[in-house]
């Protein structure tokens, strides 16, 4: 029985989308997986002065897919031919835990 | 002119710009744009909340008049935005040797040529914290209050 609702459209999901360019590979150790990369601008120091100004980066790859995954894992994310090692500052399930979002940081 | 608050200001801005070691960095009067992480670490100064109250006790005298001459307690913010390094040292304790210019500077320089009654008195000082991909940041806000005395009817007058 499948542990969450939908779960195993995922790799299907993914696979679409890696046809279309629109994925990223997410390497930890010798594992390599299919995920989905997120890259905002975000502010925060709410106040009385101006917010400070910063980037957010996160991939998206399905829960449990990344054996040793846990936050200070070094993880390399490929774009294309260009590969950036990061580290891991949390990792967040979501939805009905199918997915979880990796927020990323420069070593 | 302006006034006394304003010149407090002005003074507090002075003392923290008048022999900065290389390390401070350029302290900024009330920042008006969004800093990004390059730009930090960034020291502003800024007005946070100033409270008038009378000289003399109006329930005893039973005046409702305040009198020629009012009490002003102004709060400077000295605010402090630091970025931890790579290295590992953390963004708070990137902050305290600003926050020691700070104190040095401000409540060190005495009465800013008598415009208050006595030297800045240190308050208090509140962390925060956030995380992002560029690394872990802290904002210290340091609370350092003013005592001084203005004409009730011109604030422009020292008194």
């Amino acid at each position: 029985m499948s542990g969450f609702l939908g779960e195993s459209d995922i790799d299907a999901m993914l696979a679409d989308l890696a046809e279309a360019d629109s994925t990223v590979e997410v390497t930890l150790g010798a594992t390599t997986v299919t995920g989905l990369f997120d890259r905002a601008a975000v502010q925060f120091f709410d106040g009385d002065m101006p917010t400070v100004i910063s980037e957010s980066e996160a991939v998206h790859v399905r829960a449990g897919s990344l054996p040793g995954l846990e936050p200070g894992a070094s993880i390399t994310i490929t774009i294309g031919t260009t590969s950036t090692t990061y580290s891991v500052l949390r990792v967040l399930k979501y939805g009905d835990g199918a997915m979880e979002r990796i927020a990323l940081t420069t070593p | 002119m302006s006034s006394i608050r304003e010149q407090i200001v002005e003074a507090a801005v002075d003392a923290l710009t008048t022999d900065r070691p290389a390390e401070i960095p350029e302290p900024v009067r009330t920042r008006l744009v969004s800093p990004r992480a390059a730009q930090l670490p960034a020291l502003t100064v800024y007005q946070g909340r100033e409270v008038v109250s009378p000289m003399r006790d109006e329930k005893a005298e039973e005046r409702s008049s305040r009198g020629a001459v009012v009490r002003r307690a102004l709060d400077l913010q000295i605010e402090v935005v630091t970025l931890a390094t790579k290295s590992g040292d953390p963004a708070d304790k990137l902050a305290d040797p600003i926050l020691c210019w700070a104190v040095k500077s401000i409540v060190g320089s005495g009465t800013f040529n008598k415009l208050l009654n006595d030297p800045a008195d240190e308050a208090g000082t509140l962390f925060d914290y956030e995380q992002s991909k560029e690394g872990s940041f802290c904002r210290a806000t340091m609370t350092v209050r003013c005592h001084y005395q203005s004409k009730t009817d011109d604030a422009e007058l020292i008194a």
